[in-house]
């Protein structure tokens, strides 16, 4: 029988166990920083796998993700541009063809579809890694050597993490108006040239800032949170049941930082909004 | 002038030390008011029977683990919990350990697994470290080896290549855990010889958990056995409660 003060006390024990997650994940965010300004400091000369470590991570987080990413990116373009060129003129509204490239491909597709493919593809990876690792005693080895696992395994995905998702969210964006506006043209025949001078026309360098800055933000949450739950595992059976959590929560913080922008920013970001804010 | 002075200093004191260690995991008894002290140049082979917390206890006393015991465990005089993040670190960079099951980095070669701690710590160039690992690299007879992965290799060239990781920082302090476990008996006499090479030399200290009765006759340390949750250290070995 299920009692209500077990249900309380589950529900309370959740509650807790979430507080103390997100406590330790921002501390090891706030070690991730210190260490990455320790190596930047010109003076400092130890830690020399940085770079390696580094090039690892954006050689299987980035480069290897071109092809796919490309793919999705010539889909999405593909199916926004052919659907736009279609449906747009009926609701007299042809002119704004560029924008709802912008707007729709550019700052929120192509974000969430980069977000999406890397914490799938690599995130997931990475914790399993790490989990492995730390099954292993590798971890355990590292700090043995007296280096901090932060400094050798966090730090430097955390770099080339961030710096691959600003590489594929401007290659995605790239690719969606250049590819998708290529296969529009073979498909219904339009003008490419005038279309593709519409479509970057429209874009501002408030969106390319737009597109750096949730790179930056999706970068940071895929790193640390894949490393986190990685690091977290203490025995076989757990690293499975970590790559799932690590999925999960990294697309539920990306959320949650996107609200908490959006509801501090909004008016600031977006003035085409204030007609509906009133 | 002055680092001999520090050195000469320690050779009376205790560099590390367990006072009183009782350590208890998930309500199983790991080992019960372990007390023993280890002085420079001192050597200790501590017999285990296998399964009973062996890697837990050696934690225990590299200063690996923090929490989990009573007691103190002190390094240089001071207990482990009272240093700072950075000191750790800095003084396990002096520090070799050899773990039970070799502990590679899994996607790091050979060379890299050696070049490791070296490329962390070490403020030499690139090209030094590059020497220094090649050198550790013939030395140890690991040539053909050198560009492989971790998962590759046997168990007793994954030995070798954790002693050639353990000893290419140069410690002064090397902890074993379980080092003969897996080796072929020609791995076994080189291992054995590099350990006591190492036991020879001025103010290093050596230890080693071990269930193998034959590691303990081949290297010759002083012995101490562990059963029923004690340790009986031998006869002439120093205790630091007593």
């Amino acid at each position: 029988m299920i009692r209500f003060y077990d249900i309380t006390e589950n529900a309370g024990q959740a509650l807790i166990n979430l507080f103390y997650t997100v406590i330790n994940m921002i501390f090891l965010w706030s070690d991730t920083l210190v260490s990455l300004l320790t190596v930047l400091n010109p003076f400092y000369k130890g830690n020399k796998s940085f770079k390696r470590q580094v090039s690892f991570q954006v050689l299987f987080t980035g480069v290897e993700a071109f092809v796919l990413i490309g793919v999705i990116a010539l889909m999405c373009g593909g199916t926004v541009i052919i659907q736009a060129i279609n449906n747009m003129p009926n609701f007299g509204v042809g002119e704004y063809f560029g924008n709802l490239l912008k707007i729709f491909v550019v700052r929120e597709i192509g974000p969430i579809v980069t977000f999406i493919m890397v914490m799938g593809r690599s995130g997931t990876a990475l914790t399993a890694y790490l989990g492995n690792m730390r099954v292993n005693k590798e971890i355990t080895a590292l700090k043995a050597m007296g280096i901090q696992p932060v400094d050798y395994l966090v730090m430097p995905t955390f770099v080339g993490m961030v710096i691959s998702m600003i590489c594929l969210n401007f290659y995605f964006a790239i690719i969606s108006i250049v590819g998708g506006l290529a296969v529009a043209e073979m498909i219904i025949h339009i003008p490419f040239l005038i279309y593709l001078q519409k479509a970057f026309e429209s874009i501002t360098v408030f969106d390319v800032m737009f597109i750096l800055f949730k790179s930056v933000v999706s970068g940071m949450v895929i790193s640390i949170v894949s490393c986190f739950f990685g690091l977290s595992v203490n025995n076989i059976r757990e690293v499975s049941m970590v790559v799932i959590k690590s999925f999960v929560v990294s697309g539920a913080i990306r959320i949650v930082i996107k609200i908490i922008v959006l509801i501090a920013f909004a008016r600031q970001l977006f003035p085409e909004a204030r007609a509906f804010f009133g | 002038m002055k680092k001999k002075q520090t050195k000469k200093s320690h050779e009376n004191e205790y560099i590390i030390e367990l006072d009183k260690v009782t350590c208890r995991v998930e309500n199983n008894l790991l080992c019960d008011n372990v007390s023993f002290a280890l002085k420079s140049g001192d050597n200790l082979t501590i017999l285990w029977k296998d399964g009973l917390g062996k890697s837990t206890f050696m934690e225990i006393c590299t200063g690996l683990i923090h929490s989990k015991y009573k007691g103190t465990v002190k390094h240089y005089g001071i207990d482990v919990r009272q240093y700072s993040d950075a000191i750790t670190m800095k003084m396990r960079s002096r520090t070799g350990y050899v773990f039970q099951n070799s502990a590679l980095i899994s996607n790091h070669t050979v060379f890299d697994n050696i070049a490791l701690p070296l490329r962390y710590h070490s403020q030499k160039t690139h090209r030094e470290i590059d020497a220094i690992v090649q050198e550790q690299i013939e030395f140890y007879h690991l040539g053909d080896i050198q560009y492989l992965l971790p998962e590759t290799l046997t168990t007793s060239q994954s030995k070798i290549v954790a002693f050639a990781r353990a000893l290419v920082v140069k410690p002064d302090i090397l902890f074993m855990d379980e080092p003969s476990l897996g080796l072929d008996h020609e791995s076994f006499d080189f291992i054995v010889n590099r350990i006591k090479e190492f036991a020879m030399q001025k103010y290093s200290i050596t230890l080693m958990l071990t269930t193998s009765l034959s590691l303990t006759q081949a290297t010759q340390f002083p012995s101490a056995v562990f059963d029923n949750q004690k340790l009986t250290l031998p006869n002439n070995f120093g205790n630091a409660s007593s």
